[in-house]
């Protein structure tokens, strides 16, 4: 009996394994075959990335669980129309831009702003006092809130979600090239918002 | 061959430590004789870690607590309300033919019942789908729907 059920635990595990080792489109098939553990994977497999990236957009990390696990489910249930053929992260991405958009509709901007500044700013000794970081953040997050959508999307993927540009990559499906040159414009972009509505030169930042 | 401006480009990938080492050591080249260049790695540095200050503390591990149950809670919740809303419906189909039928139109209703029922139900019906048109045309052609607020 103990024998049997070692070997059902190895079986568990083998079948664990080998799901963890799929590719994203396999776990779909497999999922739309009623596996729902194939889902269980992609959702471990993204849900980090995701959570910054939904806590980069509306500035709370708590929410960002509720909405990422929102996206999850919105992605499962349209699991049918989803290409095979095309990678399955752009995907998910545009479904969890549109949950948070749909979130961010309903407050003011001036609140949101706000609460992006209370749960981004990071603890750091090493830099100026309490006070002169709140506004050197709250100046920031005004001239990224100004910046064209699309600049405004690479800086808070790389910068407040943290991602690699392999990350960005794969979740804007675009070329890591092209990732580094609309960084560049973006931060350029950003950096003639501070000098003209902010008046700050780069070194007072 | 490549001009300052694809080395700006460069920069931003050096600043963010995402280049390759044959794209260091070229851009390292060219900066040791491009002074407008090496002015522009200095801006790029002060711009990436004031950016930098905005990224979003990473969770706890127990933020990962339940966060698979619910998703699974979400499918459930569906489907409980699919059932609902079937039994709503089905309830209230039956309600109004019953309150057409035994009620308003029955053979002992006196006719001012009848009258001020069948008014009563068609104003609500009118008013229900006012304003569902309304909500319709409004949501369509909201001018500032786009606009990120």
């Amino acid at each position: 009996m103990k024998t049997l059920s070692v070997a059902l635990d190895s079986n568990v595990m083998k079948a664990k394994q080998s799901i963890g080792t799929k590719s994203d489109g396999e776990l779909v098939l497999l999922t739309l075959d009623g596996r729902q553990d194939a889902f269980g994977t992609i959702v471990e497999r993204y849900r980090s990335r995701s959570v910054r990236v939904a806590a980069a957009m509306v500035g709370d990390i708590e929410l960002a669980r509720d909405l990422t696990q929102d996206a999850f489910f919105k992605a499962y249930r349209a699991l049918n129309t989803f290409d095979i053929q095309s990678p399955f992260l752009p995907w998910f991405y545009r479904i969890l831009k549109n949950t948070c958009r749909d979130q961010l509709r309903r407050k003011g901007r001036f609140r949101r702003i706000m609460e992006k500044i209370k749960y981004t700013v990071v603890d750091r000794a090493d830099m100026r006092d309490e006070v002169d970081r709140t506004e050197t953040a709250v100046m920031v997050r005004c001239a990224v809130d100004m910046l064209a959508e699309r600049d405004r999307e690479i800086i808070e993927l790389r910068h407040f979600s943290g991602l690699s540009y392999d990350e960005i990559s794969q979740m804007l499906d675009i070329p890591k090239g092209t990732v580094m040159s609309r960084l560049h414009y973006a931060r350029k972009a950003l950096q003639e918002i501070l000098v003209k509505t902010f008046h700050v030169k780069a070194g007072d930042l | 061959m490549r001009n300052c401006s694809d080395f700006q480009i460069l920069i931003t990938g050096y600043v963010d430590h995402e280049l390759t080492d044959d794209q260091v050591a070229e851009l390292k080249e060219h900066l040791a004789g491009c002074q407008e260049c090496r002015k522009e790695l200095e801006r790029a540095r002060i711009m990436k870690n004031a950016l930098d200050m905005m990224s979003i503390k990473t969770p706890e591990d127990d933020y990962w607590d339940g966060y698979w149950a619910g998703i699974y809670n979400r499918c459930e919740r569906q489907s409980g309300w699919l059932f609902f809303a079937m039994g709503v419906t089905v309830l209230l189909i039956g309600g109004i033919i019953t309150l057409f039928r035994h009620v308003l139109f029955g053979p002992d209703t006196p006719i001012w019942v009848s009258v001020g029922g069948t008014a009563a139900v068609a104003g609500t019906v009118i008013l229900v789908v006012s304003l569902i048109r309304e909500r319709i045309r409004v949501d369509r052609h909201e001018r500032y729907k786009d606009v990120r607020r």
